[in-house]
């Protein structure tokens, strides 16, 4: 992307959200889901990380654990130069403006009791951008004419959009702040693809015309493919496989990567292709297996696996691969003969 | 879009019903002032029968007398201002308390929760009338401002249920982690994000209050420990009628209007509130 790299805004050192699961009489504490367990990255500005990966891996815990939404257990996140969980309360209310969200439900996340007015400007008022309620009333005016709505659609009330243009409002509240970073919770899986196109493109254009840079939690690969410059791949709360989108794409190294991006759907139903099919089901983050937590369902899992958490081995610029057995992994295997599911 | 202010006042509910609440109003306002009679002035000349009965309505006495030859019309304009004023002071306490502990129980939940709502079932396993009974008896004497205490401090359980219940479904919505993202502290989002999509179920609860407490005043009355006699209010004259049912019906009819329409009124005034309060209707 950019010539001379700029530091990171965002930086992630060792995240970890377990919640607790209590049982019986006395809730006594039986264990823990290990939503997030440990995971590190950075996101430089102007940049899009796309966080993928299935349903219950953590990926959304992870962006609100970022963004003290949920409070994480342990770990740094970097926004902007502070350390976002060593903030207290009035500094952490003073921060979020650094640090947005925009959410998957269009039609929960906005307050059907507040006008487009109000939700959008709001904050404004609240963190003392502006002065006054006309003058929150003008930004947001001009916010809606930037994300493509009509400036006198203020004082109209949520109901009465669709969910395209409510997502688009959600999207102008969270620039409404001016903040340097801004997760993307499924921020499009709610949306006709045709609608998707369009809200992605503005995403596109809003990131560069603000310098934002977007962590963009997702489990749609033609999504990411479209937005990402960085990919990050959970599996169990741990990430496996962090590299640019072209590496992943091209070059991906880690076992479930490439079973993941196998099963994504291509626009060409003649090319035939390699699917990887993994046997099993993703084994219960509160009892996830030791060592790699992938080994229960990889083709290449040996002794090691099952006794050694891989780190991430740095196989090329940018390109990190938590698996025991990277050096294997240039060729994707093909586990198709060996599936219980075979095609 | 038309602004609130006509929405409010285009409503039919609220024309009817905000025009019976009015009248009503009116009449505890200035009841007193227009009443034909002294409302405790016994005429036993003319108010009553030779038998002793109650008269009926006449030129002198346009609604009659009732047992103690007292002249209906005005204890009924005078009345009203007791009925009026219980049933809106007893709301009134009871829909602040209830609204208060709802979001706190449902916002904060844990030991606090636990805490607020078995104390609302503790009230709630108690008889209301025995309670209240018990409670207006603490006072030494009865009258107007234990009556409506003791309604206002027993009737906010219902509400604090209706309100946490809401609360709970709601402060699940992102539309609250959005406001939390955004920065807003825990009371700024109960109060200006939460409440006012709490308030459509509580604004009926609260109409529906008013009566509920008017007609619990007449229990009260009936009973004895509402507003001592001879202050007229529209349960005691229901009570004192009761007697005469046969020969003089009206007596609990014109009184039971009364508190029907007032009731009615406000009623109506909460539906057509929910209504034009809620954006999308």
């Amino acid at each position: 992307m950019t010539a001379e790299p700029r530091p990171p805004v965002v930086q992630v050192k060792d995240l970890v959200k377990h919640f607790p699961v209590y049982k019986g009489l006395f809730r006594r504490q039986v264990g823990s889901v290990k939503a997030v367990d440990g995971i590190s990255f950075d996101i430089q500005g102007g940049e899009t990380v796309a966080m993928v990966g299935e349903s219950g891996c953590g990926k959304t815990t992870a962006g609100r654990a970022m963004l003290r939404l949920i409070e994480p257990d342990s770990g740094e996140v970097w926004v902007s130069g502070r350390n976002v969980p060593d903030l207290d309360r009035d500094a952490l209310r003073n921060w979020r403006q650094k640090m947005q969200i925009i959410f998957q439900d269009p039609y929960s996340s906005l307050n059907p009791r507040q006008t487009i007015g109000q939700i959008i400007g709001g904050g404004l008022l609240l963190h003392g951008i502006v002065q006054t309620a006309a003058e929150a009333e003008d930004r947001a005016k001009e916010l809606l004419e930037r994300v493509g709505l009509q400036p006198r659609y203020t004082s109209r009330y949520p109901h009465e959009f669709s969910g395209g243009q409510r997502q688009r409002i959600g999207i102008a509240r969270a620039v409404a702040l001016n903040p340097d970073f801004i997760v993307c919770d499924e921020a499009v899986s709610a949306l006709d693809v045709s609608v998707q196109a369009q809200v992605i493109n503005l995403l596109l254009d809003l990131k560069d015309e603000f310098d934002l840079c977007y962590l963009f939690v997702t489990h749609d690969l033609s999504v990411v493919r479209h937005i990402a410059d960085h990919v990050v791949v959970m599996y169990l709360g741990q990430i496996v496989e962090r590299a640019s989108r072209a590496d992943i794409y091209a070059r991906p190294r880690h076992p479930y990567t490439q079973a993941l991006l196998s099963a994504a759907p291509r626009t060409d139903p003649h090319k035939r292709r390699k699917r990887v099919i993994l046997p099993g089901d993703v084994p219960s983050p509160i009892n996830p297996p030791a060592g790699c937590r992938f080994h229960t369902r990889c083709p290449l899992a040996g002794p090691r696996c099952s006794a050694e958490r891989p780190a991430a081995h740095r196989i090329a610029d940018d390109h990190y691969v938590a698996c025991h057995f990277y050096e294997d992994t240039t060729d994707p295997i093909d586990v198709t003969a060996s599936s219980p599911y075979p095609r | 879009m038309s602004s609130p202010r006509d929405r409010l006042l285009r409503h039919p509910n609220v024309r009817v019903g905000g025009a019976l609440v009015l009248v009503v109003a009116l009449l505890a306002a200035f009841g007193p002032l227009v009443a034909p009679r002294d409302p405790i002035a016994q005429d036993i000349v003319h108010g009553l029968t030779d038998d002793g009965a109650p008269v009926g309505p006449c030129a002198e006495y346009w609604l009659g007398t009732d047992a103690l030859g007292r002249d209906v019309l005005s204890r009924l304009l005078v009345g009203a201002r007791v009925s009026l004023l219980v049933g809106a002071a007893a709301t009134g306490i009871s829909l602040g308390i209830g609204v208060l502990v709802g979001l706190l129980s449902g916002w904060y939940r844990g030991w606090l929760d636990t805490i607020a709502m078995r104390a609302v079932d503790v009230i709630l396993s108690f008889p209301f009338l025995l309670l209240c009974i018990a409670l207006v008896g603490v006072r030494e004497e009865p009258g107007l401002s234990t009556v409506y205490l003791v309604l206002g401090l027993l009737g906010w359980t219902t509400m604090a249920r209706v309100v946490r219940s809401k609360v709970l479904a709601e402060r699940e919505k992102e539309y609250v982690e959005a406001a939390r993202a955004m920065g807003m502290t825990d009371l700024r989002i109960m109060f200006r994000e939460v409440l006012p999509n709490v308030i459509g179920p509580v604004m009926v609860l609260a109409t529906l209050g008013i009566a509920a407490t008017i007609l619990a005043e007449s229990v009260l009355s009936y009973l004895g420990l509402g507003v001592p006699p001879p202050t007229p209010s529209w349960g005691a004259m229901i009570a004192e009628g009761q007697a005469w049912y046969r020969l003089a019906p009206r007596l609990i009819f014109v009184p039971g209007s009364c508190i029907l329409l007032t009731v009615l009124g406000f009623n109506l005034l909460g539906e057509g509130l929910r209504d034009v309060l809620d954006p999308r209707s």
